[in-house]
Order: C-alpha cells, then structure tokens, then sequence
C-alpha cells in the first residue's frame, strides 16, 4: 500500500463529479430503507467464529486485537486481519439492507452511496468552494446526456492523473485485455467534516494564516470503553479513506466473475486535444480495494489491502510453474523475453481521445506478479470468510494484509503540548520513528502499488513509511519561526489536491 | 548450550589500549567508537570449548540470550534492542528475579526483527565463538551484575599466555558483534583481530566490512545514538529538520 501515494495521492483524481446523492451504482434492486454505515464494537477475533453472523456486523468502530500467548506478532496480525475482513464485509455490504451473501455482481454497495462515502474530487471543487455532506454531485456537462439517459443511476468518474499513473507517476497497469486499470479514492464523513471546519477544502484555505498553525489531525474511532470514544458521535468511526482499483469489462462472461459498477468514465483532459473530452460508458470490476481507518490506539492508522484473486499469480508460483491463470493482469506461459515481469508500460502513458479507455499500444499487456507472497494464515483466514459469502462474487476476494503500528505505546502517543490540542492530539512528533514500527514492514497491491513491490527500505511500498510522509498545502507566515511551523497533513494525500482555481 | 563456566578472570589491565590508532575518517571514527566499547568488553575464558555448535536462531531462549549478550556490549537496553515486549520472566511471577526462566522469557516482537538477522549472521560465521558468548550470558544470568561480568570475562590482551584460542575468538566475535549492532554491518573477527597487528605497521589501513542487509543498514545505532538517521531512511516526521532533534532518551 505504499507507494506512496497510495490512498490519497494516488488517486485521487478520478473521481468525479457527479453525483451525488446519490448515485445508485446500477439499477437493480429498490433502495428500501437508507442503510447508513454506522460502526459496531469489533467483536474479538480469538473467540469469534468465522460464520454468517459475520456478514450483518457493522463497519468496527476500532480494532480490538489479542496479543494471547505464543507468536505474539502472529496472534496480533490474526486480529488486524480479522477486523480487514470485518471492515471489508461492512463497506462492501448491499446498500439495499439485503445480505452480502445474496448480493449479486452489480448489487450496489454501501462505500459506493454518495451518503457514505464522498469522492475525492466531490469535495475539492473547483475554486476550492466549500460544499456540505448532502450536495448533490456536479455532473460533468460531457457525462450529462448520458447520465440524464441512464437516470442518474450510473457511477461518474473523472479521471485524472492519479486514476491512471500509479503513486508516483510509475506508470499505468494496462489489463490482459489492454484497458488501462482505473482508480478512485474516495472519504466518508467523518474526514469531510474536519476537511470543512478548517477549510481544508480550498488551497487558498489551506495557504490562509488561521491555518498556519494548525496540526491536521482527522478524528479516531473508539469502541465502547475506549479513551476517546466520549469524543465520537455514536455510530461514528472516525476518519476512513478508501482507495479502489476498477478493471474495463467489455465481455460480458467476464463480468459474473467481479463486482459491478455501470459506470461513465470522462477520459483525462489533453491540453493538446481539440475535440471535446471522451465520455466513456463502461461496465467496471473490481479488482483492488484499499482502506485507511484512523483509531485512538492506532493513529497511525490501520490499513487493509484486498484484491481480486485473479489479478496476479505470486513470483513463486510461476517459479514453479504454479499459476492457475487466466489472470487479469498476467498472461500464463508467456515467455519472459516477450512478457517481461513487472516493468512498466512504454511510452506515452497518456490515455489518447481516439483510444478511450485502451492502451496506445495496442499489443502491450501488463506482466505483472506478486513479489511478496501472501502468509498461510492469511490465505487460512481468507478461505474461512469466502466460504462463508456463498456463490457470490465477494468469494473472489482476499485480504493481502493489514499494516498496523505495532509500538503500542508510541502508536497511542498524545501531544503534551501546552496548552493541549484538540482531540484526538495525536503526536506527529515521536522520533525517531513516527510510523511507530509498521507491521508488516511492507506491503503493496498488485493493482495499486504495482511497480513498487519488495522488502526495500524506503523504496518498496509500506502503507505508513509512505503516508507518513503526507503534507498539506499550508505555508509559514513571515513572522513564524521555522520550528513553530507544522507542515503534515495525519496521512493522506488527499488535502495537495484542493484547488485554488478551475484546473479540470 | 549450558556447560560448566570457569570463574572470572580479571580484567587485563591494558584491555582497551589494544587499538592502535589508525586514519581517521567518519567511518573509522564510528567503527572506532564501536570497537572500543568491543574492546572494553572482553575478558575471561571458558573451561568448555564450544564444541557443539548448537545455537538455535529459531530459539526464543537463545534469541533471549542474545539480547542479553548485545545489551552487555553495546549498553543499550534490551527493551531498545528488542522491542515489542522484550520481558525477563521468572518462574513464580511476581516474586521478583533472580532466577530468570530463559523459557518463559519473551524475546520482543517488533516486525523488523533486526536481531535475527544479527544471530543468523553470527551463528553462520561463528558458531562455536557465538555458543561461547551465550554460554557465558547463560553463566552469569541471575549474577546481579551480569552485565559487568560479561564484560570482564571477555576483557583480556591478546597476548595473555592464560588464554586460548578459543577465548580470543569470542572476544573478536563479541567485537564484531557491537559493530553490527552500531554500523548494521559485518565486521569478520579475524579482520579484526589482524587489524590489532596492522596498524601498527600501517596507519591507513581501513577493516573491510559488508552491510548485513537494507534492513540493518535503516536500524544502525550509532547514527540513532547520535539523535540522526541513516542517508536516505528516515521515519521521522516531514519537516522535522527545522526543530531540534527530540531528548535523546527518545532514541535511546
């Protein structure tokens, strides 16, 4: 998850506009009651059973996790996984109410309702205007005829760089199909609230005096019981940012296999285009799904990874000549020579008007593998919560990890400053590691952080060691000394993409 | 692991002026530090050769055991060493300890587990030198100054008559071993041992070392000593170059 820019940077664009309130992914099934996301009390994973009771919790407020006896680290990481799963089945839930072992491929889901999660580019509107929770989306006027046709019940994305150049500008992920892979990051309310409070919204904002001295320090979830959770609204998580990754599915076979979005995906501006931006309409999978939730004892954040199982095989099966394609994103028995591993696309990486969502070269196809392979508990843990999600396509599924501080006292950390800031005060000044000794040390999606897999220090992904290096767009007055001055923005990127003036 | 221990020796008296000096550069100048606080460290021989090279990097006690004996010779706490929950256990919690039961003893749990890497390299190169260092922690490990007395039985002059072979090798071993903990790199101990020798005829004679691995080169303590971090790995905060470094107590 690192790459740097994972969540938010990376992202971030895409997104789009549109709208809002909904818009209710396809059409199916009636929307009977609202089914808000609120969040439980994580039941504890060493004495919960892997069953269908499962499948109604709600999104955990925190994590509750159980050193217990023996491989400490091992029993710690069981309970990080075991509330990604939690998390996982909550977000991914039908927005319907229904269960999520009944859903169907394209059965809306409650992260994709405009009432609980916003895209990022629906909160850092032009000009960097100020918006409230419950304003409809703006649909871009290229997507209006076609999202008036469809009735408004189609996902809009607008893609920017970040919806198709990985974190860092390391290239796109071109499909077995040669799609571009598209990406959009997205924050529930909790992140839009403090986001508008401070008028973070706006780089101007941002860039204002009142902001100077201002440590951005998004609210943390607490269960029941826990210091901070007087603090929270009821049913309040705290911060969650999601990052997804989306796979073109113009076969219609493909598309039993994923979940489902009918989506319009507004090709990314060309200064050197004349003609008016592509609006593509596109049947979308899900192939990657990131999440960040910020708690009171994890304020570095707890960040799950889940993709597709088809995306990749791992380096070591294909060392052994293991795989059990077809993959999505790696073509079996390709000789290496042709198909070299893990290397980015040639150039430009540019989607063209005239291609649309296709790759300009139309013979280049991704090869990408898993170079970090997943452990045998997590793939145990992963075979237990996919046999309980029936015939439906959340089976296809799994959890990569969950990073998490493992410092328990360094990742609860308060600011003592004097006079003591507003809560949750985390301490973004603990040296000499602030990350508070991630674990695992690294992790990284195939379809997110494709090119900077591995165990290298500082340049393979890790979800913290990247966001950790987040900042925000605020300046330091004249008369402030440097020291005085706090430029962080509690790991996200997505604060650098407020907007001072109209750039798309 | 665990045979009979002979008594302590006493300190050779010229012990930490067994390093001629040599060319001083900001390497030497670390290794330097490092190697003395080697130096002051050795001191005694064991009646039993480690024969039976036997350590076990897998084994929590030998982990434990090793942590120990790096905290002996670096003066770092073990808590830092091995963090996550590094714990001396005792047979009847809480009464207090001594005796430490080495098998309930927890060797830490932090994810980056530099510590193994320190033991695999060890144990690879040396393994009778290394099961000659956990024996003697094992010797002295309800002493209430086990520390000190690791050190004093590893403090000796090369050219005492009294001790053997395998006694130097250990103390090499025990150098290399705070080289490793301080550069997060692998200084073989006969290198140092013909250093001792070398400089004396030629000032500019530089050890050859290797970087153990990525991982230790971002946990070397000597820059972490020194309130810094290494080129190009920091985990510190964006900005925190415009404040003042934090207590060193945060560091160590």
């Amino acid at each position: 998850m690192r790459t740097k820019h994972s969540l938010a940077v990376g992202m971030i664009g895409i997104f789009a506009i549109a709208g809002l309130l909904g818009w209710t992914a396809s059409a199916q099934a009636p929307l009977p009651a609202p089914a808000n996301l609120a969040c439980d009390d994580d039941p504890p994973p060493d004495t919960t059973p892997i069953d269908a009771a499962l499948l109604i919790k709600g999104l955990p407020c925190a994590e509750k996790v159980n050193p217990g006896s023996g491989d400490t680290l091992a029993n710690l990481q069981r309970g990080f996984d075991f509330y990604s799963w939690l998390t996982f089945l909550a977000l991914n839930a039908p927005a319907d109410g229904s269960h999520i072992d009944q859903a169907k491929p394209n059965t809306p889901t409650k992260w994709e309702q405009a009432r609980n999660f916003k895209q990022l580019l629906d909160v850092m509107l032009p000009d960097g205007r100020a918006s409230r929770w419950g304003d409809k989306k703006t649909i871009p006027p290229e997507c209006l005829a076609q999202y008036n046709k469809l009735n408004g019940k189609v996902m809009v994305i607008e893609m920017i760089e970040e919806s198709f150049n990985e974190p860092f500008k390391t290239g796109p992920l071109i499909d077995q199909q040669g799609n571009y892979a598209i990406f959009d990051i997205l924050m529930n309310k909790s992140m839009f609230d403090y986001i508008q409070k401070h008028n973070l919204q706006s780089k101007v904002g941002q860039q204002s005096k009142e902001n100077a001295s201002l440590k951005v320090d998004f609210p943390a979830g607490a269960n029941k019981g826990q210091e901070g959770h007087a603090n929270m609204p009821p049913g309040d998580p705290g911060a969650v940012m999601i990052k997804v990754s989306w796979k073109v599915l113009d076969a219609p076979a493909e598309r039993q296999n994923f979940h489902t979005v009918d989506a319009l995906v507004l090709m990314p501006l060309d200064p050197k285009e004349t003609a008016k931006r592509p609006c593509v309409r596109k049947t979308l999978g899900l192939v990657g799904f990131h999440v960040g939730h910020k708690t009171v004892v994890r304020r570095q954040w707890i960040w799950t990874s889940f993709e597709h199982k088809k995306n990749v095989p791992e380096q070591q099966e294909v060392e052994s000549k293991q795989e059990r394609g077809p993959y999505n994103f790696y073509k079996v028995g390709c000789d290496p020579t042709q198909c070299p591993v893990n290397q980015t696309p040639p150039t430009p990486w540019d989607p063209k008007y005239k291609s649309g969502l296709k790759f300009f070269d139309s013979k280049f196809r991704s090869q990408i593998t898993r170079v970090v392979p997943l452990t045998d508990k997590t793939k145990d843990m992963n075979k237990q919560f996919q046999d309980i999600l029936g015939n439906t396509v959340w089976k296809n599924y799994m959890l990569l990890s969950t990073q998490w501080p493992s410092d328990f006292n360094c990742a609860k950390q308060k600011d003592a400053s004097t006079p003591p800031p507003p809560e949750p005060a985390t301490d973004f000044k603990k040296e000499p590691d602030m990350n508070c000794a991630p674990a695992p040390t690294f992790l990284a999606n195939s379809t997110l952080e494709t090119y900077s897999q591995g165990t290298d220090p500082l340049a393979s992904s890790s979800c913290m060691a990247c966001h950790g290096n987040a900042v925000s767009q605020q300046v330091r007055p004249p008369d402030m000394k440097p020291e005085g001055f706090f430029n962080q923005s509690d790991f996200t990127f997505m604060l650098e993409k407020a907007q001072s003036k109209r750039t798309r | 692991m665990g045979g009979s221990l002979p008594d302590k020796h006493p300190i050779a008296p010229n012990a930490i002026e067994d390093e001629p000096a040599g060319a001083v550069t900001r390497r030497t100048v670390l290794t330097g530090a490092a190697a003395v606080t080697a130096a002051a460290s050795v001191g005694t021989a064991l009646d039993t050769p480690a024969g039976a090279q036997s350590v076990d990097v897998n084994s929590q006690e030998h982990m434990v055991l090793f942590v120990l004996l790096s905290s002996a010779l670096t003066g770092i706490p073990p808590e830092k060493l091995a963090p996550g929950g590094f714990k001396l256990q005792s047979p009847n919690p809480p009464a207090p300890t001594p005796p430490i039961d080495l098998s309930k003893s927890i060797p830490g749990f932090d994810p980056v587990d530099v510590k193994r890497e320190y033991l695999t390299r060890a144990n690879e190169r040396c393994p009778a030198a290394l099961e000659y260092l956990l024996q003697l922690v094992r010797k002295n490990l309800n002493a209430s100054n086990r520390d000190e007395a690791i050190i004093a039985a590893l403090q000796f002059d090369d050219d005492d008559k009294t001790k053997r072979p395998a006694d130097v090798d250990a103390k090499y071993l025990a150098r290399s071993i705070v080289l490793m903990w301080y550069l997060g790199a692998w200084y073989e101990p006969t290198e140092l041992q013909a250093l001792r020798k070398d400089l004396l005829k030629d000032p500019t004679r530089s050890p050859r070392f290797e970087v153990v691995s990525p991982k230790a080169y971002t946990q070397a303590w000597a820059l972490r000593v020194a309130q810094a971090h290494p080129m190009g790995f920091s985990e510190m905060q964006f900005g925190y170059w415009t404040r003042p470094p934090n207590p060193r107590t945060d560091f160590i």
